[in-house]
């Protein structure tokens, strides 16, 4: 057996022990949401040891996303894959569900479907690898779904399923979609929920500085150089120039000169999947990778045929819908040093935004078309303060507009007082500083594994919400 | 034609994977040979499962012949680091490989036989051959093609979705001809279907 052969027999074994899991609870004829997560809120599970030729060992499950490993054992290190896309040290490194240590990834979402009698399961997937993996895995764990509840309850449940996708697990939705040929036989619908389409404001970033508090507790560079060797976020990065001439006016851009990535000194375009712009990234770019991410985002911006459009429905936020957001892109500076240098980005208007994902990428631009006012009510947008890209998914003004859409005798639900996010979310988050202050104790020795912060489920709800950015 | 059955014990729901033996036997043989322990399942919660999966059959050795009608030279990526095979325009290579199926054995309630269950039939491409330029992440085969000193660009081919599956029956020695220029036309990411003859 060969590596590639075990990863993949193993994440579909994971697959397959969810299934049954949720088939033990399954209520018939009852409508089914599937979520997909967005980048970062898979939970990831490592090998015990190196991968021999034989299955890989995965119980009890050493996750490497996350858990207090990430503080203490150097977790985030083990996320690196090597140039034969193997995991770093021949580990193999699979996909197991949402994250779940102390906290569950999308509970609030969870307690909705439940409490509204939608059946409910996470497809996880393995966020670091190529979007158009995540779409194939994904045709699998449908299938698996179909026959699994087939087989025990009698019943295919992909005809009411609703596939719900928060931020990049919409990309890999979007490439399912150009998989399959008969969208009605696969899903009743896809809800998008701050989907980059066409990329994030905050992604390219990471490939110059990290990712906080990673880089406090391994160093800038390390980290970046890190998240350089993982394909699929390239994807992430903002709209690519042909994307743009083809759709900036359905997107909402006045003009085809209003490309939104710019460089600050001669307000030129500067398309971040050009690799005539590789010199603007540090050394560690992966063209390969960047070229994929290209090549990706072709299909992501594909047309979808009528009959798929009229079951897709995207939702976005801004903050201030008279704001677009846009970035300026910079030289990269002499002698960079991620120690001492930020990255050569401006994020411009970001209240554009959801503070992740400006307006104009959430949409698709067949549907965000004006020229079609029939698709008017698949694009549904959230305005003002208070729709924070990670929370999206657990807010209870979107849940509300997606419930109708499931089941028509769905009952509205309302958020605990003093919040709009629902369900069992009443732990206040530790904050991006008291993250970060955590994380530097640990460096620097004056906090330890039995830390009360480590067990505390606040520390753990806003380190999530830090990668969620 | 060949009928492989290497035999392994699979939690389905444990995430916990381990091969016990392989071997060359009946497919008959196959079904005996799964009736051995079971071991308890901790990774997601659930109850021990009463599903386990064999490799029923393998193909016949199969033939990839990709043809370079680009019109430029090109490169294709070799797995393991090996060298990159080269194509001139008009050549073609050929990859000789074999698609595996796996399938679960599914024991009905208070009985201690299997069926074949018609669920979670899986095939894999394996025993690749030089140049080995089949590369196999996720559930897709993958060319990884080089024009110049250019970035990788992946071509996608899928062993699920095809009239006849390879899970089906043990195939027969086939040639798959791919044109490039065909494959590179389709949109990214979304494979072409590499079916049994």
């Amino acid at each position: 057996m060969d590596y590639a052969t075990a990863r993949a027999n193993a994440v579909r074994t994971v697959y397959a022990g969810r299934i049954a899991a949720f088939s033990e609870n399954y209520r018939v004829g009852r409508p089914t949401v599937v979520v997909l997560p967005g980048g970062m809120g898979s939970q990831l599970d490592r090998s015990r040891a190196p991968f021999d030729g034989s299955a890989p060992e995965f119980s009890p499950a050493p996750t490497v996303w996350m858990d207090p490993g990430i503080f203490f054992d150097g977790d985030g290190l083990k996320l690196e894959i090597d140039a034969q896309d193997r995991d770093i040290g021949d580990y193999v490194i699979i996909p197991d569900g949402p994250l779940r240590y102390l906290f569950v990834a999308y509970d609030g979402t969870e307690a909705w479907a439940l409490g509204s009698d939608f059946n409910y399961v996470v497809f996880g997937f393995d966020w670091r690898r190529p979007i158009e993996e995540a779409a194939g895995f994904l045709e699998d764990f449908l299938a698996l779904l179909r026959d699994t509840i087939r087989r025990v309850h009698s019943e295919n449940p992909l005809p009411t399923t609703t596939l719900l996708a928060h931020s990049q697990g919409g990309l890999a939705a979007k490439v399912f979609l150009h998989r399959i040929s008969d969208m009605a036989a696969w899903c009743a619908r896809l809800i998008t929920v701050a989907t980059p389409f066409y990329g994030t404001s905050t992604h390219m970033q990471r490939y110059y500085v990290g990712q906080s508090p990673l880089d406090i507790l391994h160093g800038s560079e390390r980290v970046a150089r890190i998240i350089a060797t993982l394909p699929g976020p390239y994807a992430l990065l903002p709209i690519d120039r042909p994307a743009f001439d083809a759709d900036f006016a359905r997107l909402g851009f006045p003009s085809a000169s209003d490309y939104p990535v710019t460089d600050p000194v001669t307000g030129a375009a500067v398309d971040p999947y050009d690799a005539g712009n590789l010199n603007r990234y540090p050394s560690w770019l992966n063209a390969d990778h960047l070229e994929r991410a290209r090549r990706i985002r072709r299909t992501i911006a594909a047309p979808l045929p009528a009959a798929m459009l009229e079951r897709t429905f995207n939702i976005r936020a801004v903050a201030n819908a008279g704001e677009r957001t846009r970035l300026e892109w910079g030289q990269l500076p002499a002698n960079f040093d991620p120690r001492v240098d930020d990255a050569p980005i401006e994020i411009l208007q970001q209240a554009g935004s959801d503070g992740t994902v400006p307006g104009w990428s959430a949409w698709l631009a067949q549907i965000a078309d004006p020229a079609r006012p029939d698709l008017a009510a698949h694009r549904i947008q959230f305005e003002g303060p208070g729709y924070e890209h990670g929370d999206m998914l657990e807010h209870v003004d979107v849940l509300n507009r997606i419930g109708p859409m499931i089941d028509p005798g769905y009952a509205p639900v309302t958020a605990p007082a003093g919040s709009r996010l629902y369900g069992p979310q009443t732990t206040e988050r530790a904050s991006s500083a008291q993250v970060r202050d955590f994380a530097s104790d640990v460096t620097e020795g004056r906090a330890g594994r039995t830390d009360p912060r480590a067990h505390s489920e606040r520390m753990w709800r806003g380190l999530a919400r830090e990668f969620k950015r | 034609m060949r009928l492989v059955v290497a035999v392994t014990l699979r939690w389905l729901a444990a995430g916990s994977v381990s091969r016990l033996a392989a071997g060359r036997v009946s497919r008959l043989a196959a079904v005996v040979l799964v009736a051995g322990s079971v071991q308890a399942c901790h990774h997601t919660g659930t109850t021990p499962p009463t599903v386990r999966q064999v490799e029923l059959h393998a193909s016949d050795p199969q033939t990839l012949v990709v043809v370079n009608d680009l019109g430029v030279p090109v490169r294709l990526d070799a797995t393991g680091g090996g060298m990159p095979p080269s194509l001139s325009p008009g050549d073609r290579l050929t990859q000789r490989f074999v698609v595996v199926s796996i399938a679960d054995l599914v024991q009905p309630p208070d009985v201690t036989w299997y069926r074949i269950s018609p669920t979670g039939r899986t095939d894999y491409v394996t025993d690749q051959a030089p140049p080995q330029v089949l590369f196999t992440a996720g559930r897709d085969v993958e060319l990884r093609l080089r024009r110049g000193d250019a970035a990788a660009e992946p071509l996608l081919f899928s062993l699920q979705g095809c009239t006849t599956g390879w899970s089906q029956r043990p195939a027969p020695p086939a040639d798959h001809v791919i044109s490039l220029a065909d494959a590179v036309a389709t949109l990214p990411g979304v494979p072409r279907r590499l079916c049994p003859q």
